[in-house]
């Protein structure tokens, strides 16, 4: 069972971890999601041709940073709204993940699998990286300079200009980094958790790593712990779908939704509160 | 109008550009389209029929955005516009009258305006992101879809889960015996009309402007910023939900698992290709509409419609507001030298 | 140590001047005050002294060296460091994090905070100026925060430190331990420039005094040859006393406040007025130096703000010209005509719009307030600051209210504009509106006004004596 929630919870903490890092740095990525379908697919596809999983992951992870690089371009450099641009390129993503697999796969429909990496003390190597990122992400964040400058530049931009730093550099990095993390995510979830590959695959995912931050209160640990409650409800609802409880049989849908529901339901009795950068999904704009 | 120009110029390169990069051939593929799209009647009925729910979904986003609130469920309001509307015709029973159409519509309107209300209550209430909270509901709208065609109003002669069909005297009329083309079409391009009136010719499209554009003002005229948003996600969820009721009404006459088409996400690129006002959305919903249906004509990429209208309005979308950007930027500094 | 010296500088704005042909010479080892009103050129100098404006003409130097004017970061690393009124902290963070914010570009890797923080902290032990490194800055009170700032500005140990308005914001208490700070920064040899206008404050503290009025020198003065009516002289000119022109009051008391507080956004305190009563048929002038509670007591009155104690009385229909026109004044985005033609009634519920009336309405207030524009349907942005606060004028008072609210209304208006709504703002008071003009300019408030009192550290004191607003809490 333990295995089952860490192998639900791996994509979702990778993905939390990186919108942790975009969002103290002031952006909100509704563009997650797509960054984790590419990651899936980019990931899957490139370790089933070259037979290297380790070959796979990286590509996801290049493929990330550049889809980071990419949205920071819109929403720091043009200073495009992060919502449209978000969304934007999370519908590239399925359009082009959708016909990359009909190119791949077909229309045949048959499932795509592939051999998962060899279980390091009965775990997929993937989980021992889930396991460690938000000591990680915590450390960088909070332990050295870069860290300093990044949460200063999602809190009050002008005070990190004012000592000499670029906060739309600083922007770029952090996420580079977050997209980094979302493709990892991606090729985790295709590689490791399903072991196949399937189109809209994320599912919610990199919707459900933003909702996480909220309630993990932007701070590394706790959204890791959000992330781990939201995959013990999504192991535990894969678990008992379609069995009787108390005698009453819930539809398989009210099972699929509990994650969502208790995503919303977590913030709503969490509201807003405190720990949201200050500057969160804002622009920065030197001459003002 | 010469902006108009270099707009759809614009997008057809977007187009011919996104074609390339799928190693079609530009000009033929464009004429398939084109021919896909506009040159038969069967071709103008689909692209029509695509561009209703569009275009009201599109319409949603609007009145949403330009009050500021970023309503990013129209997919979820859809569904459960839908979903309000099948139930509503359940509720109806057998041989109901024709008129009770209005009903089943209103009831999807109600329906949707509900599903954004609780976005905007909770933004209100709780300071909760409407960003996140609408892609929720967007989730749990599509779970709910799916139970209750699988429970509540699963139709039981068939095998499938899927709801139960639409009497005939509630399905919205269809302006040809062999097209799709319905009633609601009608119904969005009213819709269309009647924001823009809203928003260009009542006091209180006035307001929802201004609480978009300047909250300080708002509060400094002594209104209520608050209830204008709530206003907003409201009706911006009533005219995604009229979407997804005229889309069973209209088109589907019944609920299954795709009902949700991704109507709620395309429908962002569009409002936002069409400045955000009414009559612009309705051109922009045209052309992915036209697209959409055009691309059935694309032989062995007849599949990919979808995928194509993504990627290419993604492209569009980002290209437009760039190009935008640059050019409200130039000017600036052409004023700022001048003065 | 070296002097600072400025040499005949001068900077216009369009057509105003806002400093003219300024030379002063800084030594080491004094506090140099420089006093004036709002407007005076204050903030045009520091400016100018920081380096975040080119003069037009002369130039700064520093002992032998000439200042890169126009590189702010070059003249702070070259010795000119700034404390400005709206503090470069990160309210989330720590005390340590906002001094190792700012020294960040002298390190790499991993963060060690008590390394980088370290000589600000020194600096603050030395100075016997407590600051907990772990606290938040947003957990703190004003005055802590300004220590930090200025912390933060000699940590680099910079021989020229200017502070605009430092004690704006501070209490009693909190200003002489500023003061005391800034003292023994003088015993250290290091030029330290005041920029001020609360004249009991700065006269127990400076030794020399530079007074500046409408852009231009007027004086410098050792602080044993000047007396406080003196200072007051130079730098309000001759119109000391404002007395106005007695006219009859009329009965009907429009809008009153019975002690009332008000705070501001982050919930500071910024105005407390025992008695206020407002009555048709006047201009009530309250005159006073900016961020006094100026912003507070105009919401207060228009029904904004509520008041955290005491009450507001009356509820008279209020047209309102805010300070900040651009903010709070105008939509820049929408058009000349629907900025101009909506009115606080109108948005009231439900109506249906006439567009044909509102643009005629449009063209006849344009006209009549001669509003420059080259297309009615183009946006307000691209209009002139004078035109934009014409349509904010024309629009507020285009019906007749009881009460009507003006804060600086003719700031940065050329001649003619500002007459103009001088005499919008009498005809509104003949056709029997309250008018209610808060404004920094002491010629308006003795032109216009029926009744004076001035605003200080947020409290009203009623009469025509204009020292008033120099004076402290």
């Amino acid at each position: 069972m333990i295995a089952t929630i860490l192998l639900f919870s791996v994509p979702l903490i990778l993905a939390a971890m990186g919108e942790v890092v975009g969002q103290r740095a002031g952006m909100i990525d509704i563009g997650q999601e797509g960054k984790i379908l590419i990651g899936a697919f980019v990931g899957f596809i490139v370790a089933k041709i070259t037979g290297s999983l380790i070959v796979g992951y990286a590509l996801a992870v290049v493929a990330g940073v550049a889809l980071g690089c990419l949205s920071t371009w819109f929403t720091a450099k043009l200073q495009l709204d992060q919502v449209v641009v978000g969304t934007a390129l999370n519908l590239l993503a399925l359009g082009a993940t959708s016909i990359a697999f009909r190119i791949y796969v077909g229309d045949s429909g048959k499932l795509l699998s592939i051999d998962k990496a060899p279980a390091l003390f009965g775990l997929d190597p993937v989980v021992y990286l889930a396991i460690l990122s938000p000591a990680v992400i915590w450390f960088v964040l909070m332990k050295t300079s870069w860290g300093l400058s990044v949460r200063a530049s999602g809190e009050y931009p002008p005070a990190v200009e004012a000592a000499g730093i670029s906060v739309i550099r600083r922007r770029f990095e952090a996420a580079m980094l977050a997209g980094g993390m979302s493709g990892l995510a991606g090729a985790a979830l295709s590689i490791a958790l399903s072991g196949s590959l399937g189109e809209g695959m994320s599912a919610g995912r990199g919707f459900l790593a933003i909702a996480v931050v909220t309630f993990g209160r932007w701070r590394a640990p706790w959204v890791a712990g959000a992330a781990l409650l939201i995959g013990v409800i999504d192991a535990v609802q894969y678990r008992f779908q379609g069995q009787a409880i108390l005698g009453f049989k819930p539809p398989l849908q009210l099972w699929q939704a509990l994650p969502y529901l208790g995503a919303l339901l977590i913030l709503f009795a969490l509201g807003r509160g405190a720990g949201a950068p200050a500057a969160l999904g804002r622009a920065y704009n030197k001459e003002r | 109008m010469k902006r108009a120009a270099l707009l759809v110029g614009s997008l057809l390169v977007i187009l011919g550009v996104t074609l390339a990069v799928l190693g079609l051939p530009v000009f033929e593929s464009m004429k398939l389209l084109f021919t896909g799209a506009f040159g038969s009647s069967r071709g103008l009925d689909s692209t029509l029929t695509k561009m209703t729910p569009l275009l009201l979904v599109g319409l949603g986003v609007v009145v949403a955005w330009r009050a500021g609130v970023y309503n990013v469920g129209g997919e979820g309001q859809f569904v459960i516009g839908g979903l309000a509307a099948a139930t509503v015709a359940a509720l109806l029973g057998k041989n109901p009258s024709g008129v009770m159409q209005v009903v089943v519509l209103a009831g999807g309107m109600l329906g949707g305006a509900a599903w954004g209300w609780i976005a905007g209550w909770l933004s209100h209430r709780r300071r909760v992101d409407v960003v996140i909270s609408t892609i929720l509901l967007n989730f749990i709208a599509i779970f709910l879809l799916q139970g209750l065609i699988a429970g509540a109003l699963r139709d039981p002669e068939v095998n499938l889960p899927q709801s139960a069909r639409l009497e005939d005297s509630l399905r919205l009329m269809r302006f040809t015996r062999q097209g799709d083309l319905h009633l609601g079409f009608i119904v969005a391009l009213f819709g269309a009309a009647a924001l823009w009136f809203l928003l260009n010719r009542t006091t209180l499209g006035f307001k929802l402007k201004l609480v978009g554009a300047n909250p300080l003002l708002v509060r400094a005229q002594r209104l209520n910023a608050d209830r204008l948003r709530t206003f907003a996600i409201s009706l911006s969820g009533a005219l995604c939900g009229l979407a997804g009721a005229v889309e069973f009404a209209g088109v589907n006459h019944r609920l299954g698992q795709s009902f949700n088409q991704n109507w709620g996400f395309l429908a962002i690129p569009v409002a936002v290709l069409g400045g955000l006002n009414p009559i612009g959305t309705a051109f922009a919903a045209l052309y992915f509409a036209a697209v959409l249906a055009g691309a059935r004509n694309l032989g062995g990429f007849s599949q990919n419609g979808a995928a194509i209208v993504a990627i290419v309005q993604a492209i569009a979308v980002l290209g437009f507001m760039a190009v935008n950007q640059w050019l409200s930027r130039r000017r600036e500094a052409v004023r700022e030298v001048a003065e | 140590m070296s002097e600072l010296v400025v040499k005949g500088v001068r900077k216009t704005y369009g057509s105003l001047v806002a400093l003219d042909d300024f030379s002063a010479t800084f030594r080491p080892g004094e506090i140099h005050a420089i006093l004036g009103e709002n407007g005076a050129g204050k903030s045009t100098l520091v400016s100018i002294l920081s380096g975040f404006v080119t003069p037009d003409q002369g130039g700064v130097s520093l002992g032998s060296r000439d200042l890169p004017l126009g590189q702010p970061t070059r003249v702070r690393q070259l010795g000119v460091s700034m404390v400005h009124q709206h503090f470069a902290l990160v309210p989330a963070m720590t005390v340590e994090e906002n001094f190792a914010l700012d020294r960040l570009w002298s390190s790499k890797g991993l963060l060690n905070l008590s390394e980088l923080a370290g000589p600000a902290l020194e600096l603050a032990e030395r100075l016997d100026w407590a600051v907990e490194p772990k606290a938040r800055v947003a957990d703190l009170p004003v005055g802590v925060r300004q220590r930090v700032e200025i912390l933060k500005a000699l940590v680099g140990n910079a021989p020229v430190i200017i502070l605009d308005e430092p004690t704006a914001v501070l209490s009693a208490e909190e200003v002489e331990d500023l003061f005391r700070v800034l003292r023994s920064l003088r015993d250290e040899g290091k030029v330290v420039l005041l920029i001020a206008h609360k004249l009991d404050e700065v006269l127990s503290v400076a030794d020399r005094f530079t007074v500046l009025r409408r852009g231009k020198w007027i004086t410098t003065a050792d602080r044993g040859d000047v007396t406080k009516e003196q200072l007051v002289q130079w730098m309000i000119g001759d119109q000391l006393n404002i007395e106005p022109a007695g006219r009859k009051l009329g009965e009907n008391v429009v809008c009153a406040l019975r002690k009332v507080k008000a705070n501001d956004e982050t919930g500071v305190l910024r105005l407390t007025v025992d008695d206020l009563e407002v009555r048709a048929g006047e201009i009530f002038g309250i005159g006073g130096v900016d961020g006094n509670g100026q912003k507070e007591l105009a919401e207060v009155l228009v029904g904004i703000t509520a008041p955290v104690a005491g009450t507001r009385e009356g509820d008279p229909s209020v047209a309102y010209i805010p300070q900040d026109r651009q903010r709070e004044g105008l939509v820049l985005d929408l058009s000349i005509v629907d900025n101009i033609s909506f009115e606080r009634t109108s948005l009231v519920g439900f109506a249906i719009d006439n567009p044909k009336a509102r643009r005629r309405l449009a063209t006849e207030l344009i006209e009549r307030y001669s509003i420059k524009v080259s297309e009615a349907e183009g946006p307000v942005k691209s209009l002139s600051g004078g035109n934009q606060q014409k349509v904010v004028v024309a629009r507020e008072l285009n019906t007749k209210r009881d009460l009507i609210v003006a804060v600086n209304p003719t700031r940065g208006l050329d001649f003619r504009a500002a007459a103009f709504v001088h005499s919008s703002l009498l005809a509104a008071r003949e056709a029997g509106s309250a008018v209610v003009l808060i404004t920094a300019d002491l010629d308006e408030l003795r032109e216009l006004s029926d009744r004076v009192g001035f605003l200080s550290g947020g409290g009203l004191k009623l009469g025509g004596d204009a020292s008033a607003m120099l004076e402290g809490h």
